[in-house]
C-alpha cells in the first residue's frame, strides 16, 4: 500500500537498511518531514531493528576448538607443512652456510676457502652507523678491487638499520669517497635496504640518498639472493670481521 | 598464484574463518532460538567451510559463502528433526503470542521469545539483515530466494515483531492478533 508520497512499506524498509537510491531516499526524507505516518512507521521499523540487536548482539558461542579438517584442506595442510619442511631445510642450509662464512676473517673471506663460495663476488653487509665500521668496509672493498683488478670480481656494500645512514646524501662525511668509488669502479655497488628507508619515513625523515647507492629491495631478500648465487657474505659488526 | 602466497592465503582464510563464530552465531541463535543447536550448527559449518575453502573462489565474498553454509545446515537439520514443520511464511497466527506471557521478562528475553515466534523464513531474513547487516542482494543470494521475496518477509517479519513487543500492544492482546492477521 503506498501513501501520498509513493512510498510503500517495503521503500521504508528499506530506508532503514540503508538499500534505497540517493534519489529514494531524500524522497523518504523528504516525506518524513511533513508527514507524521511516515515518521511513525520508520520510528517503529528502527525499533524492531533495535531489538533484534539487543535480543542478539550480546549472544555468544560456547567456546569450542576449531572443527578438523578433511579431504582437500587436510591435503592443503599437508602441503603446507611439507612446504614448511622444505623451508626449514633451505634456511637451515643457508644459516649454516652463513656460520662457516662467518668463521673466517680477514680477507680469507673472499678467498673462498668454502668451496660452494664464489670468492670474486663478494657482499659485504652493514648493520649499523658507526662511521670506524663503513670505512673499515671501504678500504676492504677498494683493496679487494685494486689487487684483482686484471680478474673479473664484483663487490656489493649493502647497509640496513643504521647503516643507511652512512649512505644518505648530505648527512654523510663519506658521499664523496663512495661516489669517488663508485666512479672508479664499475663493479661495485652500494645497496641501502628498502625496509630501513621505509622505517624512516614513518618516522618522518624523507632519506635522500648518494647518487650511486641502488635502493630497490630489502636487505635480506638481497643477501639471500646473493647467497644462492654462491656471493661470498661478510656481516661486518666489528673490525675484526675485516 | 606462488606456493608461499597459497600458504598465506590459506592460513589467512583459515583465521577468517575461526573469527566468524560469534557472527555465525548470533544469526543461528536467532534461527533456531536454541542455544546449544545454534552452537552445533556454527561448528558444523565451520567444519564444512573448512573442507571447502578451496571452492571460494573470492575472498571478499567469505561471509556471503558462510550464511550460505549456515542456511544448508539449518535447513537439513529442519528436515532431519522437524520433517513436518511448515516452512512457509503463512503459519498460523492466530494463537496467543509470547505478549501474554512475557510481560515481565527481561527485553533480551522477550525479543528471542517474539523472534521464535516468527516463521522460520522471515526469522532467516531478520536475522541476516538485522544481525550480520547484509544487504538485500546478499540475503538473496544467501537463502537463494528473490529480492523482492527478502523484502516482502523481511516486512512482515518486522511489522510481526513491532506487535509482539510494543509495550501498548501487551495491553491488548486481541488486538495484537488482529495486527498479526494483516500479513
Amino acid at each position: 500500500m503506498k501513501d501520498n508520497y509513493g512510498l510503500d512499506e517495503l521503500t521504508l524498509n528499506a530506508y532503514v537498511d540503508g538499500q534505497l537510491e540517493p534519489e529514494l531516499e531524500r524522497r523518504v526524507l523528504n516525506a518524513m518531514d511533513t508527514d507524521r505516518d511516515i515518521r511513525e512507521q520508520v520510528c517503529q521499523l528502527r525499533r524492531a531493528k533495535d531489538w533484534m540487536r539487543t535480543g542478539y548482539g550480546d549472544a555468544q558461542p560456547t567456546e569450542q576448538p576449531m572443527p578438523a579438517c578433511k579431504k582437500h584442506y587436510s591435503r592443503l595442510q599437508t602441503g603446507i607443512a611439507a612446504s614448511f619442511m622444505a623451508l626449514a631445510i633451505g634456511m637451515g642450509g643457508g644459516l649454516l652456510g652463513y656460520i662457516c662464512a662467518e668463521r673466517e676473517t680477514g680477507t680469507q673471506m673472499a678467498a673462498g676457502s668454502l668451496g660452494h663460495e664464489n670468492p670474486h663476488k663478494v657482499l659485504l653487509h652493514l648493520g649499523d652507523a658507526r662511521p670506524e665500521h663503513f670505512q673499515a668496509v671501504l678500504d676492504y672493498a677498494e683493496d679487494f678491487l685494486e689487487e684483482h683488478r686484471e680478474r673479473d670480481v664484483q663487490v656489493e656494500v649493502i647497509a640496513n638499520s643504521g647503516g643507511i645512514n652512512l649512505m644518505r646524501s648530505g648527512g654523510s662525511t663519506f658521499e664523496s669517497r663512495v661516489r669517488e668509488l663508485s666512479d672508479k669502479y664499475s663493479n661495485l655497488q652500494f645497496v641501502a635496504c628498502m625496509n630501513a628507508l621505509r622505517n624512516l619515513r614513518k618516522e618522518g625523515i624523507e632519506p635522500v640518498m648518494i647518487n650511486d647507492v641502488h635502493t630497490g629491495t630489502t636487505a635480506v631478500d638481497h643477501i639471500v639472493k646473493r647467497l644462492q648465487e654462491g656471493w661470498t657474505y661478510r656481516k661486518v659488526d666489528n673490525l675484526s670481521d675485516i | 598464484m606462488s606456493l608461499i602466497s597459497r600458504i598465506c592465503s590459506a592460513s589467512n582464510m583459515r583465521k577468517k574463518v575461526a573469527g566468524s563464530r560469534t557472527r555465525l552465531f548470533r544469526v543461528a541463535l536467532a534461527w533456531c532460538g536454541d542455544q546449544m543447536l545454534a552452537d552445533d550448527l556454527v561448528q558444523e559449518t565451520m567444519g564444512l567451510a573448512l573442507q571447502k575453502i578451496h571452492q571460494l573462489r573470492d575472498p571478499e565474498r567469505l561471509n556471503a559463502w558462510l550464511y550460505s553454509i549456515l542456511n544448508n545446515c539449518w535447513k537439513q537439520h529442519l528436515r532431519r528433526y522437524r520433517p513436518h514443520e511448515d516452512l512457509d511464511d503463512e503459519r498460523a497466527s492466530e494463537e496467543p503470542g509470547p505478549e501474554i506471557n512475557v510481560g515481565q521478562m527481561e527485553v533480551v528475553a522477550r525479543v528471542r521469545c517474539a523472534v521464535a515466534e516468527l516463521p522460520v523464513e522471515q526469522r532467516r531474513v531478520l536475522a541476516l539483515v538485522d544481525l550480520e547487516g547484509s544487504t538485500y542482494g546478499e540475503v538473496a543470494e544467501i537463502l537463494e530466494i528473490p529480492i523482492g521475496t527478502v523484502m516482502s518477509r523481511l516486512h512482515r517479519a518486522r511489522k510481526s515483531l513491532f506487535a509482539l513487543l510494543d509495550n501498548s500492544s501487551q495491553e491488548s492482546p486481541q488486538q495484537t492478533a488482529a495486527l498479526r492477521r494483516v500479513k
